[in-house]
């Protein structure tokens, strides 16, 4: 290579939550930070919203144990799984809550500071679920804080999105809370039209986007409205570039409108995914479209795309099998160093997949915890449990020990190992001690 | 509760054989009652290769095998035209140094030539094309994928079905006969005489638990795997030679000809396409345990990928979606190997055992098994004194009355062309009035199961017509959930849909759900790898991390 290597202190690779928000740390440490990302990843297929812990304790069916402090759910999770991240982590645990005001205060059109406890959040499939941290177009929608007329909008244009099955279970989460509920399914017509009955998500969002669009939904549903209705929940398409859509529709509708969580494809995943990005440029760091390849990891050497990067430390934030920082082809493999893959609590290679399935889908499944194993450092460690450099640090799913599916920890882990891994990051690129380390 | 109808014959079993002979007793006038434990095809019917195929295998053992499956091959054709589709197989010929083969090679070559033309004298009763003998190069032409290590190949015809949904038309068909048909009612007992005759059965309806009793003149034992434990039930043995098959599907289609190859014991196994996926087939082993708990192994998808491997290099690069396995029922023999086991049939008159008006009917095959129903209905028939002649093979199956023309539904009801078309297929003539439902409701136009384009009206027609009774079955009746992303995306508001149309609360749609999702990843964990991981963290994503399924409001 001819050119001279771009030099920065902190090299992150992988741009979803995890990757940004150890970019965003590093950087307010004071670090000049380069992003690395191939693609998009599970961040931009998530809910939108952040897990940190349900009541690891309590029967998931038991829903007034899942409003508990997400703060309090982690440190059970710490206490009852020592190979959890936040296991490994639970010295460092009390700055969760830290890490969660550090996004919200990073992505202010998006996030408010955290509540006091955990949120029940309607999902597309009749059901609830406990979230630490939502966007302020769905926070609302909590089945513990809803009034007792709630209107349940679904449009003819989306049909995978069924307002009777999410009002039917917003209502037996009420029931299973103790409170009063009445929802009302609403069919709405808008959107359609003749040449096209039915649009992708993402379609819509943009539509609503648009001027004038918010005030022309209000004004087909306002008449419309059934008495008593006190809020509105809509299908997760509430905006995408413009995050005050929910707000200025609560506004022209004259009532509280939220909108449920997304499953994938997910319009609140990619406009969580995109603010993300803003918040990266708005911090001056820098994001770059590539694999990123390790020439020498004690020297910081790497090829970022067609581009050679010193770095004087680097965070992995590749995610996990959707991300690709973890493949299976025959073999569990981590893609950029080739690290030792653990799951569970033992090092997996070429072992028969279905040895580490269980039958029943919704077990937590060991296959799924596969991922680097990290010291208290967050350091990803090699086969005999030395770091594999001083100045590596890992965030996010590429670190194994959970099945976020099962466990309900995901973006949690994400953001809390993504700030400390970033400000460690900054620090050994500084070679000073960061605050809470060794 | 004793109930106040006799019937003339209850059926246990909604296999390819129960769904037939229910059909054949129906339109005989007979009173009909058919008891399936599942949804119609659960078992070997449901497991199979999917063919309806001649059996030229069985010609070295079973000269009559294969004629009456070609016979009955060409009735089936007629009766459910819509339904079949060609396969053209591919022969390869290899050898180490195709120039200077062996004297064995030659054999093996010629050999199989001479089979195959006595094969071709039967070919014409299924419309199938006698074989042609192909060059390396011409082999190479039309599979590109094929290992470059052959002096020849031959080509062979042979018919791919959907074989859920033959059952389904079978019962659907009987039903409009007047024959009752219960899925998800299982047959716990037997009510007897004073002589031991057998004149009805006790019944637990597995979905509410209800006990049932029902009264019949004849009763018929077509369980498949479960009909030893049936006659068990009745004090009578029923001994068959229960052998474990295991395919493997892919994500697409791999080829355009199916091509046969050599496992690593000389067994033929062999990969073709079918419908939007190949499928890779089939172990043949002795099974000794309980067919509730029939589990794909290791072992047994690598025999099959090694055995493909051989012909086809690429296939260790393929995605695999899933893997599957059915038990053949066949009859008992001790001391032979499972591929030389016939694969005839039987019936069995357990009268002499003590116990009259009692009948088991095992073994045989998908592609003869309205011939097989046709003789049981015929010992039925002339037991209870019914003249009427058999006529499975001249009336058509619903649907197959006429095969649409796609583009002319597709502009006339302005649907897209490949969900027509795919329509067309599963439903033939019935096709129109799927278009029909999706002109009154604009909004069922959207494809439900991108993956396998099937609409929301046709899965609307389907749960109104088809008797479907979980949300299960209805992947049976139109593939909802079985292509690439296994569910991912229509698993849920396939059964949103089910829970709008049958007025199901939120927690019985979560149970149906989570239900259909563990019954789709059970085929899955033997095989999970490559891209297939990342679909499954996306598919876990969905069902679980977002939807909570395992979660949320206790069940009410």
């Amino acid at each position: 290579m001819s050119s001279a290597p771009d030099e920065v202190d902190v090299l992150v690779i992988g741009g979803g939550m995890a990757g940004a928000v150890a970019a965003l740390s590093a950087a307010r440490a004071g670090a000049s930070v380069l992003v690395a990302r191939r693609a998009l990843g599970a961040t931009a297929v998530s809910s939108g919203a952040v897990d940190v812990a349900p009541d690891p304790t309590a029967p998931p069916s038991d829903l007034q144990a899942q409003l508990l402090p997400p703060e309090q759910g982690a440190a059970a999770v710490a206490r009852l799984h020592p190979a959890h991240p936040y296991g490994v982590l639970r010295e460092k645990l009390p700055r969760l809550g830290e890490s969660l005001r550090f996004l919200a205060s990073s992505l202010p059109d998006l996030f408010d500071a955290p509540g006091e406890r955990n949120a029940l959040l309607p999902t597309p499939m009749g059901t609830v679920k406990p979230s630490a941290m939502a966007q302020r177009a769905q926070r609302g929608a909590d089945a513990a804080g809803l009034p007792e007329g709630v209107l349940v909008v679904e449009f003819q244009a989306l049909p995978s999105y069924d307002a009777r099955l999410v009002a039917n279970g917003l209502e037996e989460a009420a029931r299973a809370l103790g409170r009063k509920l009445a929802a009302v399914p609403f069919t709405s017509t808008f959107f359609r039209t003749v040449e096209d009955p039915h649009r992708p998500v993402y379609e819509l969002a943009a539509m609503l986007d648009a001027d004038g669009a918010v005030e022309a939904l209000a004004s087909e549903l306002k008449p419309r409205l059934p008495k008593g209705m006190q809020a509105v929940l809509f299908p997760p398409v509430l905006g995408r570039a413009r995050p005050d859509v929910a707000a200025r529709l609560s506004a022209a509708v004259g009532l509280p409108c939220h909108e449920l969580l997304s499953v994938a494809p997910s319009v609140p995943g990619v406009r969580l995914q995109e603010a993300l990005d803003r918040a990266l440029r708005g911090a001056g760091v820098e994001l770059r479209e590539g694999a990123a390849e390790c020439r020498d990891l004690p020297a910081g050497s790497w090829m970022v795309g067609e581009r050679p990067v010193a770095a004087r430390a680097a965070v992995l934030a590749t995610g996990k099998f959707l991300g690709g920082g973890i493949e299976r082809v025959g073999r569990f493999r981590e893609s950029v160093l080739g690290l030792p893959v653990f799951a569970g609590t033992r090092r997996v290679g070429e072992e028969y997949v279905g040895d580490l399935l269980d039958e029943r889908v919704e077990s937590d499944q060991v296959a799924f915890h596969a991922g680097v194993r990290i010291d208290e450092a967050l350091r990803p460690v090699r086969a005999d449990g030395v770091p594999a450099s001083p100045s590596l640090f890992a965030a996010g799913s590429v670190i194994r020990g959970y099945d976020p599916a099962s466990d309900k920890t995901g973006l949690g882990v994400a953001v809390f190992t993504g700030y400390l891994a970033g400000e460690a990051a900054a620090a050994a690129a500084k070679g000073v001690t960061a605050r809470g380390g060794r | 509760m004793p109930s106040l109808v006799q019937f003339d014959l209850i059926v246990i079993g909604g296999g390819v054989n129960g769904t037939g002979i229910a059909r054949d007793a129906a339109m005989r006038g007979l009173k009909t009652l058919m008891l399936e434990k599942r949804d119609v095809a659960s078992g070997a019917s449901g497991a199979n290769s999917g063919m309806i195929h001649g059996g030229i295998r069985y010609l070295r053992y079973d000269r009559k095998v294969t004629e009456l499956a070609c016979i009955d091959s060409g009735y089936i054709q007629r009766i459910v035209p819509h339904l079949l589709f060609r396969i053209p197989f591919i022969y390869p010929l290899s050898s180490a140094n195709p120039e200077h083969r062996t004297a064995y090679e030659r054999y093996i070559h010629y050999g199989t030539e001479v089979v195959m033309g006595i094969y071709d004298l039967y070919q014409p009763y299924k419309r199938g094309l006698p074989h042609v003998r192909l060059s390396p190069e011409e082999v190479y032409d039309l599979e590109p994928g094929i290992r470059r290590n052959l002096f020849a190949g031959l080509s062979m015809d042979e018919w791919g079905i959907d074989p859920h949904r033959l059952c389904a038309l079978n019962a659907q068909s009987a039903a409009r006969h007047g024959a009752t048909v219960l899925t998800y009612h299982q047959v716990h007992g037997f009510l007897r005489g004073s002589n031991g005759q057998v004149q009805g059965v006790q019944v637990r309806d597995a979905r509410t638990g209800a006990h049932r009793e029902y009264h019949g003149k004849l009763v018929v034992n077509v369980a498949g795997a479960w009909a030893p434990k049936v006659a068990s039930m009745a004090g009578v043995t029923v001994r068959m030679r229960p052998g474990k098959g295991v395919h493997l599907t892919l994500d697409r289609r791999l080829s355009n000809y199916g091509v046969i190859s050599s496992a690593v014991d000389g067994r033929q196994i062999f990969v073709m396409p079918h419908e939007q996926t190949s499928i890779i087939g089939t172990t043949d082993d002795d099974y000794y345990g309980d067919p509730d708990d029939l589990r794909v192994t290791q072992d047994e998808v690598e025999y099959l990928l090694e055995g493909i491997e051989h012909v086809f290099p690429s296939i260790r690069e393929a995605r695999i979606l899933r893997t599957w396995a059915g038990i053949r029922t066949t009859l008992y023999e001790y001391g032979q190997l499972e591929d030389a086991l016939s694969r005839e049939h039987a019936i069995y008159d357990h009268a002499a055992e003590g116990a009259p008006g009692f009948y088991t009917l095992l073994g045989g095959k998908l592609a003869s098994f309205r011939i097989q129903s046709e003789e049981f209905t015929d010992v039925a028939a002339k037991q209870l004194g019914n003249d009427q002649p058999c006529r499975t093979h001249v009336e058509v199956l619903p649907g197959g009355e006429a095969f649409p023309n796609v583009s002319a539904l597709a502009e006339a009801y302005r649907m897209p062309e490949p969900i027509v078309g795919r329509m067309a297929y599963r439903h033939g003539a019935n096709a129109e009035r799927i278009c029909e439902l999706a002109a009154a409701e604009p909004s069922l136009r959207a494809p439900l199961c991108r993956c396998e384009q099937t609409s929301y009206a046709e899965a609307v027609y389907c749960l109104r017509e088809e008797n479907v009774r979980k949300l299960t079955d209805l992947r049976r009746r139109c593939r909802v959930g079985m292509g690439p992303c296994q569910g991912a995306r229509c698993a849920a508001p396939a059964a949103a849909l089910y829970a709008r149309e049958r007025g199901l609360s939120s927690s019985e749609a979560r149970a149906e759900l989570l239900d259909f999702v563990g019954a789709r990843f059970k085929g899955r964990r033997p095989v999970l790898d490559g891209e297939q991981m990342a679909q499954e963290e996306l598919n876990r994503g969905n069902h679980f991390t977002v939807g909570n399924l395992d979660g949320s409001a206790p069940r009410e």
